[in-house]
């Protein structure tokens, strides 16, 4: 029931951001629009295959939650992650990534064998096994120099593997750039992490938030994007195009 | 024969010489000969120049100039950031302008702040005119290119900053350096503070600048030409690019799309010879038309954005996009910046506007100015026939010319940074 609620709420808030961000420019009343000097259709004659197209019907909405990502960016992640950096001396914050990337292994694993690639899953699990134990919790890699590879897999790929497309572009709150099939499959990763729950977080709610915040920490101190450090008038647009372009490779790489 | 003998040492240089060869008799070892593969790949780590891993390196905002009305789809525009890191003790400052859409923290523009900052000075970071956010925040005419009225906008920055920092750093002497179009700037602001004597600057050294901007930036321009199938297969090349750079994209440290972020995306597995220069056209255009779109939001001139059309912050831009990435330097040049300054310039034609930006317009003033050096490659990319030899007949002694590098792809070298660090401190 909870979880219908949830869905609810998410689809009421794409119709009000989608609705409310309309993406149209405002025009100066009563006047047709100027001819700019280099006017697009004159441009672009002939040009079917323009590069920068990503689906995104829900663009004002994206928009929005962009420049919020931006100012939650500005205003908590990178000064709470300033604060990580102070404290945490770099051999630590070494630690605290090599250990979520460990964990991620088990998600990888999962969508690994739904995706019927069996060696791999075998590779990863090999890795999985040699960090956690001689890695001590996979604190430390030590499958890395030894030769066993890193793999990563998500549902929003093994659901891309059985043909289904990414959707429309969809800029999630704090998580950023995503597609509909990669968003839904963020929700059924997260729901086999808890079913495993292999840090015994259920009905521990202080382990549940330290968790949380540290993977918070952890995600945004690795990565290195800054919101509108590219100058780029167009960072909307090129980021949008990144993203699919890394997703489309993601997929291809197998 | 005692240990330490003159003709052991002797005997031992000798036996060193012959061990290492080539190592030592050819004292610049910079590998790519290739210009365009220099251009793109750079100094190779173990060439580069031993500079400090980190410098205490703060990044301050400066307010935007009085009265400028922020479009709200540029409004992350307001300020502009600068960069510094200052000594503990006395020490001269160098301000470090950057190139071509790059902004006060780009990948080169950092390079040389550690290495100036490891020898001792205090070193600030400046934007370039043609980042947007400069256009948006601080350009007085917003049209940028127009090189006395860039050094005009960058001293106006560089007094803002020196007021923000000054009651905490003590200075001995003031020192501008720049690369690529940051490298002409210096001559101009160079030129501009012998008038206005607010920084009295001690030296000044320019870093492969372009000679005549027209010139450059035709050249630029036309590397996209070299697109396999001309430029209307634009869209491959660029596909292609961006592939990489989506690879790329959650590794690297610097996100801005300067030429920098392409070239590093391709260091790893650099094209083929004939793709090469196309590569740098694209890089370069995703500049320009970053550039080319801000200006024209800010002037309202309707080039690319039809004049009464008022974007929000929601709009739709897929369209300005596309068009701004099929706009050049040139057409910027030729139908925007040219019209724009036609009624207010002492330029009576095209020619002659083009002609007001290049170093030979200021030649004679280089010619005597003492303080200003010059390094740059016999083969880079952004100069025209015949600007080599302008650069040494101008700067003479203080020229350094390398045989090879491309356009700053030996920027890194230790060499080069040897010889910059030793023209400040002579």
């Amino acid at each position: 029931m909870k979880r219908q609620t949830t869905s609810v709420g998410f689809f009421m808030l794409v119709v009000l951001f989608g609705t409310a961000c309309s993406t149209a420019p405002s025009k100066q009343s009563g006047q047709p629009p100027d001819q700019p000097y280099y006017e697009r259709d004159r441009m672009m004659i002939d040009d079917t295959d323009a590069p920068l197209e990503v689906w995104d019907p829900w663009e004002g909405m994206n928009r929005a939650i962009f420049r919020f990502n931006s100012y939650a960016d500005r205003w908590v992640l990178n000064p709470a992650v300033s604060v990580y950096k102070f404290v945490f001396p770099g051999f630590v914050r070494t630690g605290v990534s090599n250990f979520f990337t460990n964990l991620d292994n088990i998600q990888t694993v999962v969508n690994q064998v739904l995706q019927l690639h069996p060696m791999p899953a075998v590779e990863t699990t090999g890795r999985f096994v040699v960090n956690t134990t001689l890695g001590i919790f996979g604190l430390f890699d030590v499958a890395t120099p030894i030769g066993m590879p890193q793999h990563y897999e998500d549902f929003g790929q093994t659901l891309g593997r059985y043909g289904v497309g990414d959707g429309p572009y969809l800029v999630l709150p704090l998580f950023g750039p995503s597609f509909v099939r990669d968003a839904g499959g963020k929700v059924v990763d997260a729901q086999i992490f808890g079913a495993i729950d292999p840090l015994g977080l259920e009905g521990r709610p202080q382990r549940t938030i330290g968790y949380y915040t540290l993977l918070v920490l952890n995600t945004r101190s690795t990565t290195s994007f800054q919101y509108y450090q590219t100058g780029s008038p167009f960072e909307y647009e090129l980021v949008r195009l990144l993203w699919h372009t890394k997703r489309q490779l993601d997929l291809e790489k197998n | 024969m005692r240990l330490g003998s003159p003709s052991m040492t002797r005997l031992a240089a000798i036996l060193l010489l012959a061990l290492c060869g080539p190592a030592f008799a050819d004292a610049y070892d910079y590998p790519y000969t290739d210009p365009y593969l220099a251009t793109v790949m750079g100094t190779p780590n173990n060439l580069k120049a031993v500079v400090p891993e980190t410098i205490p390196l703060k990044v301050r905002k400066l307010p935007r100039i009085e009265g400028r009305k922020i479009p709200d789809a540029l409004w992350y525009g307001a300020q502009l950031d600068y960069s510094y890191a200052l000594q503990k003790g006395p020490a001269p400052l160098i301000f470090v302008i950057a190139g071509t859409g790059a902004s006060h923290d780009s990948e080169k523009n950092q390079f040389l702040m550690r290495a100036f900052y490891g020898a001792g000075f205090h070193v600030v970071g400046i934007t370039s005119p043609t980042y947007p956010t400069f256009v948006i925040s601080v350009s007085t005419t917003m049209v940028p290119g127009e090189q006395r009225q860039d050094a005009a906008d960058i001293y106006m920055v560089m007094e803002k900053i020196w007021a923000q920092i000054k009651p905490h750093a003590q200075v001995t002497s003031f020192n501008l350096t720049g690369y690529s179009l940051g490298g002409t700037n210096a001559a101009f602001v160079a030129k501009l503070d012998e008038e206005r004597k607010v920084f009295n600057f001690q030296k000044v050294l320019l870093l492969n600048p372009s000679v005549h901007l027209y010139t450059s930036i035709s050249k630029l321009d036309r590397y996209l030409e070299n697109i396999p199938g001309g430029v209307d297969n634009f869209n491959r090349t660029f596909r292609k690019i961006v592939d990489k750079i989506g690879d790329q994209y959650k590794k690297s440290t610097n996100v801005t799309f300067s030429p920098d972020l392409v070239f590093e995306a391709f260091k790893d597995d650099p094209p083929r010879a004939e793709e090469l220069a196309s590569l740098i056209g694209v890089s370069f255009r995703l500049s320009s038309s970053a550039l080319v779109f801000t200006s024209d939001v800010m002037t309202n001139y309707g080039f690319i954005k039809p004049a009464n059309e008022i974007l929000t912050r929601n709009t739709k831009l897929d369209d300005y996009a596309q068009v701004s990435l099929r706009v050049g330097f040139t057409d910027y040049f030729h139908e925007y910046a040219w019209p724009y300054y036609q009624s207010t310039t002492t330029a009576k034609t095209r020619a002659e506007f083009a002609q007001l930006q290049s170093l030979e317009s200021i030649q004679d003033y280089l010619i005597s100015a003492r303080k200003i050096g010059v390094v740059d490659n016999r083969d880079d990319i952004i100069l025209g026939p015949g600007e080599i030899d302008f650069l040494v007949n101008t700067f003479d002694t203080r020229a350094k010319i390398f045989p090879v590098g491309g356009h700053l792809g030996n920027m890194e070298q230790h060499e080069t940074i040897a010889h910059i660090l030793d023209y400040f401190k002579q």
